[in-house]
């Protein structure tokens, strides 16, 4: 009987100490999850080539081939990789608000879309009338992978990606977009 | 008492034990969700290669009529002679076969810059802006020194170019099998 009692309580301490490992590696995947999708979407070995990245992105094309109006120099550039077809973009009811944040921090804000015929009504655009990029340069092609709509990627005003979330925003995407951006300020 | 507190301590015990597992899940599943992200991108499937070629136009070419198998490719600047040598060749070698669309995309501003004051045709487009799911996928290619062959309704393949004594012959050859 007093061997039985030993063995769970040895367990019970295991268990008690595997949920403790288990429960802060969980909270450092979550916390860092931001980091993770800005490690996820740089291309290795895709850091070189002429420009910033901000810049190579303003030479984007629109739908019609025509240039758009992103603002290539002096401002953060937020970017959303969505498309109209794509459900969980439509659902994401963080990025508007992270969008308004940032714009309220002096950030230009634009859309980048996997394919041309996915493009937004201007008049559902949001933020609205925000520029919408069909065709990028292989030159912004070859930094970034872009895995699943949506994607929100944070440049700073020297053309660095400092932030990105994959997939639907968060409710601390906010907050922790704020953060990197008025760190990257210092 | 005794039995009591054993029962209290195996219950306990099941419920971390459960908390783990549960947690466990979740770590190895977002570990294998940011690895299928990845894997998936190198699966990416082509669309119709709209795109800016590098006099300005807006082009899709693979929409021409008759067109039943399209290849893509990066061309790059650091070895655009060799590069061009080579499609120009392979471009000839397929002119008989109808149907055959070939595509380049350039990989940066100075490629397109002097592809474009080409006077030469070259038997092919070159892309200078593409769409980035397409984009994507030849820069997948491109990593295993390949370019890309869709045929009409199947999935696009890649097919080896750069590699130690290949020859045009033998790249025309394995894009028309």
């Amino acid at each position: 009987m007093k061997q039985l009692r030993w063995m769970v309580s040895g367990l019970l301490a295991v268990a008690v100490i595997g949920d403790g490992v288990l429960t802060c590696w969980d909270w450092r995947v979550r916390s860092h999850a931001p980091e993770r999708s800005r490690e996820a979407v740089v291309r290795a070995g895709g850091s070189g080539g002429r420009g910033s990245s901000v810049s190579l992105f303003a030479s984007g094309l629109a739908v019609d081939g025509t240039r758009v109006a992103v603002p290539d120099r002096g401002a953060p550039l937020l970017i959303r990789y969505a498309s109209r077809t794509c459900g969980y973009c439509a659902r994401d009811t963080v990025w508007p608000r992270l969008a308004e944040a940032m714009r309220l921090k002096g950030v230009s804000v634009a859309v980048l879309l996997p394919r041309a015929a996915e493009g937004f009504d201007p008049a559902a655009l949001v933020p609205a009338q925000v520029p919408q990029v069909a065709f990028v340069s292989m030159e912004w092609m070859k930094r970034y992978r872009l895995t699943v709509t949506p994607t929100a990627m944070l440049f700073n005003r020297a053309g660095k990606l400092v932030w990105a979330q994959h997939g639907m925003l968060r409710p601390d995407s906010i907050a922790s977009a704020l953060r990197v951006l008025q760190e990257d300020a210092r | 008492m005794a039995h009591h507190q054993i029962i209290v301590e195996i219950v306990l015990l099941l419920l971390l034990g459960g908390y783990g597992w549960t947690l466990g899940r979740e770590i190895v599943r977002e570990e294998r969700r940011v690895a299928a992200r990845i894997e998936s991108n190198m699966l990416l499937g082509i669309g119709r290669y709209t795109g800016v070629d590098v006099t300005g136009r807006l082009l899709t070419p693979a929409a021409s009529p008759g067109v039943d198998r399209v290849v893509t490719f990066l061309l790059r600047a650091d070895r655009l002679g060799d590069d061009l040598a080579i499609w120009r060749e392979v471009a000839h070698r397929v002119s008989d076969r109808r149907g055959v669309r070939i595509i380049g995309f350039c990989d940066d501003s100075q490629c397109a810059r002097y592809v474009g004051a080409v006077a030469q045709p070259l038997g092919f487009t070159v892309m200078m802006y593409g769409e980035v799911v397409d984009s994507q996928a030849v820069l997948n290619a491109d990593a295993l020194a390949q370019c890309l062959v869709q045929k009409a309704g199947s999935e696009p393949f890649g097919v080896v170019w750069r590699g130690a004594g290949l020859t045009p012959g033998q790249i025309s050859q394995r894009i028309l099998d």
